[in-house]
């Protein structure tokens, strides 16, 4: 799997993490029709869910850029990343 | 003598060179008690290795107590190896304790003249402090003296008030320029962008204008302070005349009137009113052309700020957005966020590629209202403005926005996102308009 797959990957299952999340802050508020309607509207099928359902993998180091430009005192790149 | 030690219990404060210089000053001949307040990780080694009926481990108690204790000392005993600026010492000097501490390059040798009011000594010179302690017991007039000496400096430095003032004094330089301030009704930002005489338009929606600097006097009473007329306009002013750049600064809510009223918006503004500083403009045209992307011609201006009526921008925040913007010229917009940024110092040029990282593989940067940004007028004609997809367009077009242009990260806290009451965004309709268009945050 090339790097790039890999992190889709992990932003796949850290947003599934994160709706999951607003659908259950739905439920533990006791507003089941949101939370139904929530995952009538997920865009994850079944399939999906049970693939990427995970805790998050968060870094607090994502799209931190790791070079500096000395000419502007700014950071600029991320390490080993390409700029679009 | 009566000696004190405030602080974590850690041998980075240099709690183990307590009882040598405990053994030093008995070796003097010196009869002393020590109080030890505190805990922390090498407490138990510390009491293993220094006992007697003459030493009292206090541990954690509460501020009013310590300060009551430190009253009934003679000295403040700080060996530590690192400091920042140690309140404890602070707060000992304020109590007319005088104190013996390491020299170390922090607020330590910042606070203390060593001779006057306290004694500085090198880090492990255990033979000094105990010198330093036993001329104090000797001359109990010289004692008094660096006592009072420590309890002035305090009041005159470190008093709560003064700080204020010169935090105050700071933050007003920091926003403000050389030119002098213009009456409000005199500001670019006003005259230009919504319309000189549109407080008279007849079509209409609420304009609240410099509702910021509203909020911030009310703040500013409500804590004691002075406010500052004026502070914003001089940040804006600033671009003004020292880059000839203009900062259009658009406040506005949402395109439906209905939802305009469900915020309460319009009551928020008319709050204010009565602040000469405040006007409330009615002019839903306006409003109407930004929102599609197209900044209406009184608006030429380089940089442009569309904020919601109901937030608030503290004063210096346009000074630092447009500074991020002048850093980064490849920058389509500056970001601000409720948190610092991770990673770096601001500004931080998030390129594309940047952006989809910390969106989806850290801790986020799109959820940001209007108000979080500042754009290069073109950029954001380009970018077409913020979609009508409602609870969403703002998610949507930092999605679009940072997938297209490079994003000056700025620093945190510039803007106050208010929640309140009645807020649309709090409603149950909202949440299903959310759970309704989210959907296109998952694809690919």
């Amino acid at each position: 799997m090339s790097a790039r797959a890999g992190e889709r990957e992990v932003a796949k299952r850290n947003y599934a993490y994160g709706y999951a999340k607003g659908v259950v802050r739905a439920l533990m508020r006791g507003r089941l029709a949101l939370a139904a309607f929530r995952m009538r509207h997920s865009p994850l099928g079944a399939f999906e869910w049970l693939r990427y359902l995970r805790p998050p993998n968060r870094s607090g180091d994502a799209g931190v850029p790791m070079a500096a430009d000395p000419a502007r005192d700014i950071a600029v790149l991320a390490h080993g990343a390409q700029q679009h | 003598m009566r000696l004190l030690f405030v602080g974590r219990l850690h041998r980075d404060k240099g709690v183990f060179d307590l009882p040598l210089i405990d053994r030093a000053l008995d070796d003097r001949g010196i009869a002393v008690t020590w109080t030890v307040i505190g805990t922390g990780p090498d407490e138990p080694a510390l009491r293993d290795a220094w006992t007697g009926a003459h030493v009292s481990f206090l541990r954690r108690r509460a501020h009013e107590e310590v300060l009551a204790i430190a009253a009934d000392h003679d000295a403040f005993v700080l060996p530590s190896r690192f400091e920042g600026f140690p309140l404890a010492l602070l707060e000992a000097m304020g109590a007319g304790v005088v104190p013996v501490a390491t020299r170390l390059e922090s607020g330590v040798a910042e606070s203390i003249t060593d001779g006057t009011t306290g004694f500085l000594r090198e880090a492990g010179d255990i033979a000094g402090f105990a010198d330093a302690i036993a001329a104090l017991d000797r001359d109990r007039a010289r004692l008094a003296s660096m006592a009072d000496s420590a309890r002035r400096h305090v009041a005159a430095h470190h008093d709560m008030r003064t700080c204020t003032d010169a935090y105050q004094a700071l933050f007003r330089a920091t926003a403000s320029c050389d030119v002098p301030v213009r009456p409000m009704s005199s500001c670019r930002t006003a005259r230009g962008s919504i319309g000189a005489g549109s407080r008279t338009s007849p079509c209409g929606r609420s304009r609240l204008i410099r509702r910021a600097q509203g909020e911030w006097s009310d703040a500013g009473r409500a804590a004691g302070l002075g406010a500052d007329d004026g502070v914003q306009p001089r940040a804006l002013h600033r671009r003004r005349h020292r880059k000839r750049a203009r900062t259009d600064v658009h406040r506005l809510r949402a395109s439906r009137r209905r939802r305009l009223l469900h915020d309460s918006t319009v009551a928020i503004a008319r709050r204010y009113e009565s602040d000469p500083r405040v006007r409330v403009i009615v002019n839903e045209r306006i409003a109407a052309t930004i929102q599609t992307g197209i900044t209406p011609s009184r608006s030429p201006g380089t940089l442009l700020q569309v904020h919601d009526s109901d937030d608030v921008m503290y004063p210096h925040c346009l000074a630092v957005m447009v500074r991020a913007l002048d850093m980064i010229p490849e920058a389509g917009l500056a970001l601000s966020a409720h948190h610092a940024w991770s990673g770096a110092p601001t500004p931080i040029a998030s390129t594309p590629r940047l952006s989809y990282c910390r969106e989806f593989l850290g801790f986020g940067m799109f959820s940001q209202g209007p108000s979080n940004a500042l754009f290069r007028t073109d950029v954001f004609r380009a970018l077409g403005g913020f979609p009508e997809v409602g609870r969403t367009r703002n998610l949507a077009f930092w999605l679009h926005a940072c997938r297209t242009t490079t994003v000056a990260l700025a620093a945190a806290d510039l803007y106050w996102y208010r929640v309140h009451e009645g807020q649309h965004l709090r409603t149950a309709e909202s949440a299903f308009d959310l759970a309704a268009r989210r959907r296109f945050r998952g694809r690919r």
